[in-house]
């Protein structure tokens, strides 16, 4: 199973993503602004991390550009994880390295089957 | 505290009332189903104030009965010109006519600080703001292009012009280049703007016939933001100019808000790897 981070401001979807992440018999961690989730994924890379594009101190694009400049991080499976319009979301989530978007609201019976269909094999 | 009782049912009191956390957070629930939420912390708010002239005690938060914050709007003023920023209301309280109750309060604090105009920009798509924004006599002047490139875009074989002297900008010259300007910025891009965010870095260009231009951005720890441009000259111009900003930034994301849609350096900066994230449309109330 996956050690995945999940980088999100809202409480509300991110409790609602860890249930469903977890009862999928996932690990969690949730950090909830971008500076946290990025020094976080520095300390501690994870399977696949999950990125809110919005987020309150440094966005979830330069998050993201963070992450794929590191040299120990740039084939970390990363997800765009936004409310945006998808078509948007999807163009600047490819353009930062993005390797889908899952959009929100969430689907919850489709959830954890996205998320692990990023995920390399060994982790399934 | 002062207390305005409004027409509507909410009560509305001066946002000088709230420390900056309070402020974010009140203006983050109010865009929990925006169409692009762009949350804020308590440090960003208070840049925000900073940055872009926010009078706060010309700004105001919405209460509903039972004393809690349910909308939000903030006024910039600048001499004789206001500007109308984080409008919001939460979702359940919506069709109260807050909104309209927030916009009278600003208004009134603008004209009565001797301002002349008001402006704003709404993002494209929002319609409930924009039918809001009509009903107040508001009209459109422009579109606003919120652009974004992430570090190392390729720009490989720019038709880059070689005739012309390319030099850094002396960051005690910077304030002198920016009273210079002739373009039309957004508030958000204004030089008192630029001036306030700080961390300014600039290349000028000269051309063989004495032709001068310049760019000048804001070069934050992770961002490039807020640029200002000089006289458009020629493409390869402005081309070498943002060439030369991004070979010094590499490892920079750049987002640059309300770029004007018929600015003749955005199809530069398409050129060089930018990406248009969404339109503001910004419009103008003149008393």
């Amino acid at each position: 199973m996956a050690r995945i981070v999940l980088i999100e401001d809202n409480a509300l979807n991110a409790r609602l993503a860890e249930r469903i992440l977890v009862r999928a018999g996932h690990t969690v961690e949730t950090l909830t602004d971008g500076e946290q989730g990025y020094n976080w994924v520095l300390d501690n890379p994870p399977d696949i991390v999950l990125l809110d594009l919005g987020l309150p101190d440094i966005d979830g694009q330069t998050v993201a550009a963070l992450i794929r400049q590191h040299p120990h991080l740039y084939h970390l499976p990363m997800v765009a994880f936004t409310a945006w319009p998808e078509a948007m979301a999807a163009e600047i989530a490819e353009a930062y390295g993005c390797d889908g978007v899952i959009n929100k609201p969430i689907d919850a019976r489709r959830f954890a089957q996205q998320v692990e269909g990023y995920l390399p094999l060994r982790q399934l | 505290m002062m207390d305005i009782q409004t027409a509507s049912s909410g009560i509305l009191v001066p946002a000088s009332a709230y420390d900056y956390a309070a402020l974010a957070e009140i203006y983050n629930d109010t865009r929990v189903d925006y169409i692009v939420p762009m949350p804020m912390n308590a440090a960003r708010m208070k840049e925000y104030v900073r940055a872009y002239d926010i009078a706060l005690d010309a700004s105001f938060i919405v209460l509903d009965d039972g004393g809690e914050p349910v909308g939000i709007g903030m006024l910039g003023i600048r001499d004789d010109r206001a500007w109308i920023t984080r409008l919001g209301v939460l979702p359940s309280q919506r069709g109260r006519r807050l909104g309209q109750a927030l916009m009278d309060a600003m208004r009134e604090a603008a004209w009565e600080r001797g301002c002349r105009s008001i402006q704003l920009e709404v993002i494209e798509g929002n319609d409930p703001a924009r039918h809001l924004f009509i009903s107040n006599g508001f009209v459109d002047i422009r579109d606003l292009l919120v652009v974004r490139r992430p570090p190392r875009t390729g720009q490989t074989s720019p038709l880059l012009d070689i005739t012309s002297k390319m030099t850094p900008i002396a960051p005690d010259d910077i304030a002198e280049i920016l009273a210079s300007r002739t373009d039309c910025p957004s508030w958000l891009d204004e030089s008192p703007s630029l001036l306030q965010w700080g961390q300014l870095r600039g290349y000028e260009a000269t051309t063989a016939d004495g032709e001068r231009t310049w760019v000048v951005y804001h070069a934050g720890t992770l961002q490039l933001t807020h640029f200002a441009f000089g006289p458009y000259i020629k493409a390869s111009i402005a081309r070498t100019l943002m060439f030369a900003v991004h070979t010094e930034h590499p490892r920079s994301d750049t987002k640059i808000e309300n770029v004007p849609a018929n600015s003749p350096y955005w199809p530069i900066m398409q050129s060089l790897g930018y990406i248009p994230t969404f339109t503001r449309q910004e419009m103008v109330l003149h008393r």
